[in-house]
């Protein structure tokens, strides 16, 4: 779904960086979103934790670096790192090509997706709010 | 409204006392504890930084730094390494991501952040401007770069003020391509760098700069400075976690698995200058690491090659994006050579490129500077298939009776018998090249009886001077450098032409192989019906074919 020049899929969650996050069963799917892409230009690296990592609701996990800016990614819920892209390892450009396919980052075993209910999800009616919201916020700056 | 920060403005640290800090400082104001601050850092001894991501075996050299004392260790913040001499100035704002009001950096926000110390410099008397996406530069030359980092709600950006410039020490400490380049061209690297001591003219006073950061900062950010010290949570912090940030498992928390570094080189002479690129690459990130344009060409504005260099650093290795990239540059009119356009800055790039794609091949990258082709890339001319091996008489044997005669009877006694036997169970056409004329005689032949390509073994040098010759002639091939003294770095190449240089060089067997076995991978198979092989003098003669190449 197009919204004010970002591809924002409906059916994902979204928290407050622009991470996007994605339920299959009990795992979630971790990635960039469109307008963090953006924001960031060119990723050159992306930290991958080591599987079974403990994660909590929270609390960063991993870290992505763009430009020279070292960014952190926080885990919505309590879990473990359950996968890796290893494939960001050689090539983290492909965030920038395909946040929401092949630019996956990492999957988290929860037994508690609750938090997401905290987070961005919905149509056009909530997410353009605050797109538009940020965008303002960074225009600003 | 007015806001009250703390101005922290502690003594020389360590390198690992100084990274804790920042650790501490970013994750007790990411928690809500502590206030904005704005930091200066110094080093005691002078340190190496490398970026969170980077690797020490990658980017330092181990050893000059321990012999000279000077600390290795990893920042917080991305980037590239950097050398932290005594001498040099940091500066950093830790505040909440509220106070700027966003929650992910952009790049409005860097040029915010940059502008203080752009400001600062200007009341020194130095025209200081911004170079997207985060440095500070003086006329095209960097002065001061930018980087940062978050945790939680808070923000970490620093930055580096280049106060005096110690060239010679940072080449020694980090593994940057210039060790490559000539003395000549190490100059030009210089040239793109500044300092307060070059632009002022005099050292600089660090505490006048220091006072003119905290002005430009405290208009900037509308804010007040005071002067503070550590809380005691943060000292608290700061103790338990500086044996960390002292440990081998921070300083080489990055192996090189996660990134691979080369050096590639090539140049292009043209009537109006010779054009060099020095490509730094990362081999399993698949980017342009670092670039060096340099050359005896004049462009304008001064800054022009610079800014040219900035925007192909970092892209990927994809030789038609990078080939837009310079084709655009050129089109926007941001450079201008006399007599030269984007194709002058291209070729050489393109060869550079042939270069790494040679290593792509399989063929280790330190070995792909001594690889040259011509009439087709490396890895087509392996594609076509390789049905003749070429190899020189200077590295047989001056004593040996066969030096001056086009075959061997590859008795063991030098490199070209190795080759000659390599030659002989590859089923290829063998020739030992007496003097120039014979090598064009050769080609000329080869190519009419319907040979594919050529692998020939000649110094670096010959190659540069017949070029053109080779592509004349239009036999696609690969040329390998040959080992020890030629006769160009001998001043004998005459003698060498003529089929009389008295000395032995030798035929590099282990590249050589790596060629053939990187042929076998490619897949360039034997023609089997047009070249037959005949047990004449130990030497190979093909069948003159009516097919052309």
């Amino acid at each position: 779904m197009e919204i004010l020049g970002y591809n924002m899929p409906e059916d994902l969650y979204y928290d407050e960086h622009h991470f996007w996050f994605r339920k299959e069963g009990d795992e979630l799917v971790v990635g960039m979103n469109d307008f963090a892409i953006k924001l960031a230009g060119q990723i050159v690296f992306v930290q991958l934790p080591y599987e079974g990592k403990a994660v909590s609701a929270g609390k960063k996990f991993a870290k992505v670096e763009s430009g020279k800016w070292l960014g952190t990614v926080y885990s919505p819920v309590d879990g473990e790192i359950s996968a890796v892209n290893e494939e960001l390892e050689e090539n983290p450009e492909l965030i920038n090509r395909d946040c929401y396919g092949q630019g996956w980052m990492y999957r988290i075993k929860t037994d508690d997706m609750s938090p997401l209910e905290g987070l961005k999800h919905g149509g056009r009616e909530v997410l353009e709010p605050w797109l538009q919201e940020d965008i303002a916020k960074f225009a600003k700056e | 409204m007015r806001t009250r920060w703390r101005l922290l403005d502690l003594p020389p640290l360590t390198a690992a006392e100084n990274m804790a800090l920042d650790a501490v400082l970013v994750e007790l104001r990411g928690q809500g504890h502590s206030t904005n601050t704005l930091r200066f850092l110094r080093f005691r001894p002078a340190s190496v930084l490398l970026g969170y991501h980077q690797a020490v075996q990658e980017e330092v050299r181990e050893s000059y730094c321990r012999a000279h004392g000077i600390d290795i260790n990893r920042r917080i913040t991305g980037g590239g390494g950097l050398l932290f001499d005594e001498s040099q100035l940091g500066w950093e704002i830790i505040c909440d991501k509220a106070f700027f009001g966003v929650t992910v950096p952009n790049t409005a926000l860097f040029r915010t952040l940059c502008e203080p110390t752009i400001a600062a410099l200007r009341t020194l008397g130095i025209e200081a401007s911004f170079r997207p996406r985060n440095d500070i530069e003086v006329n095209g030359r960097k002065i001061s770069g930018t980087g940062g980092t978050d945790s939680d709600s808070a923000f970490l950006f620093q930055g580096t003020l280049l106060m005096d410039f110690d060239v010679e020490t940072m080449l020694k400490c980090l593994r940057i391509p210039v060790e490559k380049l000539k003395d000549k061209e190490i100059a030009s690297v210089r040239q793109r760098v500044t300092c307060l001591a070059w632009e002022l003219g005099r050292e600089p006073d660090c505490e006048l700069v220091k006072a003119r950061l905290v002005e430009a900062f405290a208009e900037a950010l509308d804010a007040d400075f005071v002067p503070g010290g550590l809380t005691a949570e943060e000292e608290d912090l700061l103790a338990q976690k500086l044996p960390y940030f002292q440990s081998e498992e921070w300083i080489n928390m990055v192996r090189p698995s996660r990134s691979r570094t080369e050096v590639v080189q090539a140049a292009r002479k043209s009537p109006y200058g010779l054009v060099r690129v020095t490509l730094q690459v990362d081999m399993v990130r698949n980017t342009v690491k670092d670039i060096f344009i340099t050359g005896d060409f004049l462009s304008f504005p001064g800054r022009a090659l610079y800014d040219l260099e900035s925007v192909l650093r970092g892209k990927r290795l994809v030789p038609a994006e990078l080939g837009r990239l310079v084709e655009e540059f050129f089109a926007r009119g941001s450079i201008c050579i006399p007599d030269m356009g984007p194709k002058d800055i291209l070729a050489p790039l393109g060869m550079a490129l042939a270069k790494v794609e040679i290593a792509r091949a399989g063929i280790p990258l330190e070995w792909c500077n001594r690889i040259n082709s011509t009439c087709a890339s490396f890895a087509k001319v392996l594609e076509l298939g390789v049905d003749a091996l070429l190899l020189p008489y200077s590295a047989k044997d001056p004593a040996c009776e066969l030096r001056h005669e086009d075959y061997c009877t590859a008795c063991g006694l030098c490199s070209v018998g190795e080759a000659w036997q390599l030659g002989l169970s590859r089923n290829l056409q063998l020739v030992c090249i007496t003097n120039f004329e014979h090598l064009q005689a050769e080609l000329v032949r080869l190519k009419a009886s319907g040979c594919r390509a050529f692998v020939g073994c000649c110094c670096q040098q010959f190659f540069v001077k017949h070029t053109e010759d080779f592509a004349a002639i239009g036999l696609p091939g690969i040329l390998v450098d040959i080992e020890d003294t030629t006769c160009y770095e001998l001043g004998e190449e005459n003698a060498a032409y003529k089929g009389t240089f008295a000395r032995q060089t030798s035929v590099n067997m282990d590249l050589l192989m790596a060629i053939f076995a990187a042929s076998d991978r490619l897949g360039g198979r034997k023609s089997d019906s047009r070249i037959e092989r005949v047990n004449d003098r130990g030497r190979e003669v093909c069948h003159e074919s009516v097919q052309a190449l």
